[in-house]
């Protein structure tokens, strides 16, 4: 690549920030230079955090009808999923994916809801609000 | 611990004097910044370049959110580890069971006056770019300062530096999961004098060299390259369903976006031969960085397709897709057999 190839445009994936990449000068030295970002970039990056909004927003309209709990909103919020939330909780899987279905969750002791708030950075009374 | 109580009994501590800087990966940049802190300023391609940082590897069965481990380079801590282990540098690392203990130590070495390297949970930085967080454990930042509950943070992937509470740095050092930081920092116990490094590039290339050709596993290196071609091929022709479309760009992804310097480490690591033939006026190994920006810009290409298929602008191939993979296993193969080569006549080789 060459310092000439980089795209000057204005990528959203970064915020307004730019990156370092590597290139070649005219002088075919390498540099480290100022990136904003490239299409394909721009489109890999953009497309994990649009997964994670698409799964949030299914997400919400299972829970209003009744099919899935507000603590696996909160997971897709935090951009976890299950194996990650259970890492994170130190629970084994097959018990994290009981508590994320409305049932399991409805049954989650005090302790247990804590113990998720804490991972989930939040209080264990917002656990039941999705918004 | 007397510095710890040093700092108790002050209220405030001076912000060390640490000059941040800008890299494209967060391990080999904070390596070189603390090591230029302490005397020695090496660049970060020489820092990755001499920790035999790149390589390749395809995991199918190590799920990040539910997709493939891909990774252009070695695996985290890898880096500092081997550059230590190279240069015989001072470096300490620790690790923690108890967070209050890790916060302890990271005040008592800011009191004296130390910048500290710590391994982090990205998601649980507040400073990064929103769209840049996802959780990925290892990530390496460098805290040079602190005031009150507030830490002053040089992180290599930002253009400048950061204020971070204590709150959230106690957070994302102590996140579980895989590659969970234990609360992991690194520091240098004293200054380091510029080395002659000349010797050291040889081996650092063998080692590369042999782990692209000749791995442990067969999902390493050019192998690796080979089997992800085959998985690809056997991807369901026409319109890419949701999940297809997630695989083929998370394989751009790591190729570039988290911060490889392009091309998956590719170019980075031409910066180093680059450097290392200047430093060795070697005119066949400047030759071999030229020689692996070709095969950077085809990387390049093959992140185009990739994106282009997952967008639907041109029809999903997989042949194409396994016929570019097993292009660049073919062009790496041949590149690191010369360079393999090369490096025997190089001092140290």
């Amino acid at each position: 690549m060459r310092t000439t190839d980089l795209e000057t445009h204005d990528s959203t994936l970064l915020s307004g920030q730019r990156r370092v990449v590597y290139a070649l000068d005219d002088a075919g030295q390498y540099q480290g230079v100022h990136s904003a970002g490239w299409e394909p970039e721009e489109q890999a990056g953009l497309d994990e955090v649009d997964w994670f909004d698409h799964l949030r927003t299914e997400c919400r309209a299972r829970i209003a009808q009744g099919l899935d709990s507000p603590l696996r909103y909160h997971m897709y919020r935090l951009r976890l999923d299950e194996s990650l939330l259970a890492e994170a909780v130190g629970l084994w899987s097959w018990r994290v994916k009981r508590h994320l279905g409305p049932k399991g969750f409805a049954a989650l002791s005090p302790a247990l809801r804590e113990r998720y708030a804490r991972v989930l950075g939040m209080s264990a009374q917002d656990l039941d609000r999705c918004d | 611990m007397h510095g710890y109580w040093a700092c108790r009994r002050r209220t405030w501590i001076a912000v060390i004097d640490f000059q941040h800087r800008q890299g494209s990966h967060c391990e080999s940049t904070a390596a070189a910044s603390l090591l230029a802190h302490h005397g020695w300023p090496l660049s970060e391609a020489m820092c990755f370049g001499l920790a035999s940082g790149l390589s390749f590897s395809y995991l199918p069965f190590v799920k990040i959110y539910g997709m493939p481990l891909v990774a252009y380079r070695a695996l985290p801590g890898r880096i500092i580890a081997r550059l230590r282990r190279r240069l015989k540098l001072p470096l300490r690392m620790q690790q923690f069971t108890d967070s209050a203990a890790g916060q302890v130590r990271l005040d008592a070495l800011l009191a004296q006056g130390q910048p500290v390297g710590l391994q982090a949970c990205i998601y649980w930085l507040p400073y990064i770019p929103e769209n840049l967080r996802f959780h990925f454990n290892a990530h390496n930042l460098i805290i040079y300062g602190q005031q009150g509950d507030s830490y002053a943070v040089s992180d290599s992937v930002l253009e400048g530096t950061h204020r971070i509470a204590r709150d959230d740095l106690q957070r994302a050092r102590f996140v579980r999961g895989k590659l969970a930081p234990k609360g992991r920092l690194f520091y240098f116990s004293e200054d380091v004098a510029a080395q002659d490094i000349r010797g050291q590039i040889g081996p650092a290339i063998r080692q590369v060299a042999r782990e692209m050709l000749q791995p442990a596993l067969p999902w390493i290196g050019v192998k690796g390259i080979r089997f992800l071609g085959k998985q690809l091929g056997q991807l369901d022709a026409g319109i890419p369903t949701r999940e297809t479309t997630r695989l083929l760009l998370h394989i751009v992804r790591m190729q570039e976006v988290i911060g490889t310097g392009g091309a998956g480490f590719r170019f980075l690591y031409a910066a180093f031969l680059q450097e290392s033939a200047q430093f060795l006026q070697s005119e066949p190994l400047a030759h071999k960085a030229i020689e692996l920006t070709a095969i950077g810009d085809a990387w390049r290409q093959f992140a185009v397709e990739l994106a282009r298929m997952a967008k639907g602008r041109a029809p999903l191939s997989p042949r194409l897709l396994q016929a570019a993979a097993d292009g660049l296993a073919a062009r790496e193969t041949e590149f690191f057999r010369s360079l393999s080569a090369l490096r025997t006549q190089l001092p140290g080789g």
